[in-house]
């Protein structure tokens, strides 16, 4: 699967079990997530676009727009 | 001095009239409770129950998170002669229910904090459950709204040591979770055994950012500092308190703390400037309630500046809780495999291997390996209403089977290599399988499901992952969204039940799941595909 924003926010939701999600909601705030929630989110981002992410960014990492940067940067 | 109390209850009654005004615990930012606010608290909660007639050995649901009422809603069920069952608070208004009625609760005491949607009566209605009183706060203001007449009045019955003090749920590897009842006698021997073991004195600062609802946050965390008679520090649990935590190990120069390796490994990831927090006063930072990683005793302990201080240990709430743990200043053990040893059983515990019992399919060399028993004088006499658990839990010799797998090597230290139930440890909390497949098995696209706890060696740990065998047609294997929008509602089954979210769902095709000739799903196999790429769908 191609590491497009749609496709991100499709792992997202099934994830988390939200229907609704936009780009610049916080995983925290806006989403209820706890920090295992996003560990397993960073998990079924690799498994999905076959890549690898450094798991000591994750403490930056606030939004969904983050995420998708990190991705990004990291398959470039 | 603490030696002579023969429960809990007779401690805390004689610090409060010994020093009435010294601290018992601190929560969070709250002002300090001293011993004349826990018992005054205790006693406005038994004189409540006692109100409301509440009879010897009733049941008392208590979904309380971490706060002072908890402890005033634990003791004073004691107090008035009744069984505390802890709960989590965070599970859904059916969980609670479903645990209310598999222990023939008479109350459920519930607090203002409670996030959850307890108050809709109707859950318990369509459970066909009904409490013979629903208190739905216990808080400061509705403390003091019980006449006070009555709670200075009040004569409370008098503990003996085999009654039951308390029942901790656990989950079992067949359907329901089960009531390990521990009696007052035992819950002060465990405490005993711990104490030495761990070579806790009255001058230790205990800090918990554990659950009060759960064997290791409850028992040692808060009962060790309560029967000392020495003031402890407890922290809302959440990752949003993890600096809370550290800060207040700091602050407080604190002794004594635990929690699960995951917890750990949580801090590792979050916290960026280690040495901005002086935590060289631990003696012990306690690691147990899920499997110990060598890499991250080893990183912490760098991270912090710390030497020998994380000890591996293990329990079980059938044992009460403390069953073994690594020595104090003394470097870890790792076998060539990786398994860190948890070192000697406690005073009076004795710990055999029952090799009869390896299931897991591998072949081992010496030392013998096999299921872990234990015998030890802290053992459950049983669980509650369910003699055919009983019957699996005991064996002839009086050793109680754990379900976990391990070896006792020359020194005589254990070591746990896995689990030979089907049990699942996310972050510290015991699932059963059988319990997650019966939420998905709920779903009528569900031909067959399978709930494995997989871990990856990533920093999340051991996860629930939930393999489906999908009844979609051809069409609806093609649409994404569609797929999506059956995860979602699985998920929020999932997370409506237990609180918290799996760590994955997969969707395969029918006949994906490993089983036996007798349709059993087959969990090592299924694991191993999985983690090797190899399964199916």
């Amino acid at each position: 699967m191609k590491p497009t924003l749609e496709n991100l926010i499709r792992l997202i939701k099934a994830q988390l079990g939200i229907r609704n999600i936009q780009p610049q909601d916080l995983f925290v705030e806006d989403l209820g997530a706890e920090s295992v929630d996003l560990l397993n989110i960073v998990a079924v981002t690799e498994d999905t676009f076959g890549i690898e992410l450094d798991e000591a960014e994750l403490a930056n990492i606030f939004t969904i727009q983050d995420l998708y940067h990190l991705i990004r940067s990291g398959s470039e | 001095m603490a030696s002579h109390f023969s429960n809990l209850m007779e401690a805390i009654e004689t610090h409060a009239a010994n020093m009435p005004d010294n601290h018992a615990f601190t929560f969070y930012n709250d002002p300090a409770i001293t011993y004349t606010g826990l018992i005054k608290g205790i006693n406005q909660v038994a004189a409540l129950l006692i109100q409301n007639n509440i009879k010897p050995t009733d049941r008392v649901l208590i979904a309380i998170p971490n706060s002072a009422q908890f402890f005033w809603a634990f003791y004073g069920t004691l107090r008035a002669g009744g069984i505390a069952v802890p709960a989590s608070p965070g599970s859904s208004s059916e969980r609670i229910g479903k645990l209310a009625r598999l222990c023939d609760a008479a109350f459920i005491l519930t607090s203002q904090e409670f996030p959850n949607d307890l108050t809709g009566k109707t859950a318990f209605e369509s459970e066909r459950f009904s409490p013979k009183y629903f208190l739905k706060h216990i808080d400061i203001e509705s403390r003091f709204s019980i006449k006070p007449h009555f709670a200075q009045t009040s004569v409370f019955p008098t503990i003996q040591p085999d009654d039951t003090a308390f029942i901790q749920f656990t989950s079992g590897s067949t359907g329901d979770p089960k009531g390990v009842q521990i009696s007052h006698e035992k819950l002060m021997i465990n405490i005993k055994q711990m104490i030495s073991g761990m070579q806790i004195t009255s001058t230790d600062i205990f800090v918990s950012w554990l659950p009060v609802f759960h064997d290791m946050g409850l028992i040692l965390m808060t009962m060790v500092p309560l029967y000392f008679g020495t003031p402890f520090f407890l922290l809302p649990i959440g990752i949003q308190y993890l600096q809370n935590w550290l800060e207040t190990i700091a602050h407080h120069k604190a002794t004594f703390t635990a929690a699960p390796d995951f917890m750990y490994r949580l801090t590792m990831l979050y916290i960026k400037n280690p040495e901005n927090y002086d935590l060289s006063t631990l003696r012990v930072t306690l690691n147990a309630a899920e499997p110990v990683r060598a890499a991250t005793i080893d990183r912490f302990e760098r991270s912090f500046n710390l030497n020998r201080v994380m000890l591996p240990a293990y329990g079980l709430a059938e044992a009460t809780v403390g069953v073994s743990c690594w020595y104090p200043g003394k470097p870890i053990k790792v076998d060539s495999r990786g398994h860190v040893s948890v070192g000697r059983p406690f005073p009076g515990i004795d710990i055999k291997i029952d090799d009869k019992t390896d299931n897991t399919g591998c072949s081992f060399d010496t030392p013998k390996t096999g299921e872990i028993l234990v015998r030890s004088p802290a053992n459950t006499h049983g669980y509650f209403k369910n003699s055919k658990a009983d019957k699996n839990l005991f064996t002839m010799d009086h050793y109680i089977r754990t379900g976990d797998l391990g070896y006792l090597d020359d020194d005589g230290d254990l070591t746990v290599i896995g689990r030979k139930k089907n049990i699942i440890i996310q972050g510290g909390i015991n699932i059963s399988s059988r319990e997650v497949e019966e939420i998905a098995d709920a779903f009528s696209f569900v031909r067959k499901s399978a709930a494995a706890g997989i871990d990856r060696g990533k920093a999340q740990g051991e996860q629930v992952y939930i393999f489906i065998e999908g009844n979609f047609s051809e069409s609806e294997w093609l649409d994404p969204d569609y797929l999506e929008n059956k995860k979602i509602d699985m998920v929020q089954a999932f997370k409506h039940h237990f609180g918290f979210r799996p760590g994955r769902i997969i969707f395969m095709m029918p006949r994906s799941i490993p089983i036996t000739m007798n349709g059993k799903t087959q969990y090592t196999a299924l694991i191993k595909q999985f983690l090797s790429g190899s399964l199916g769908g």
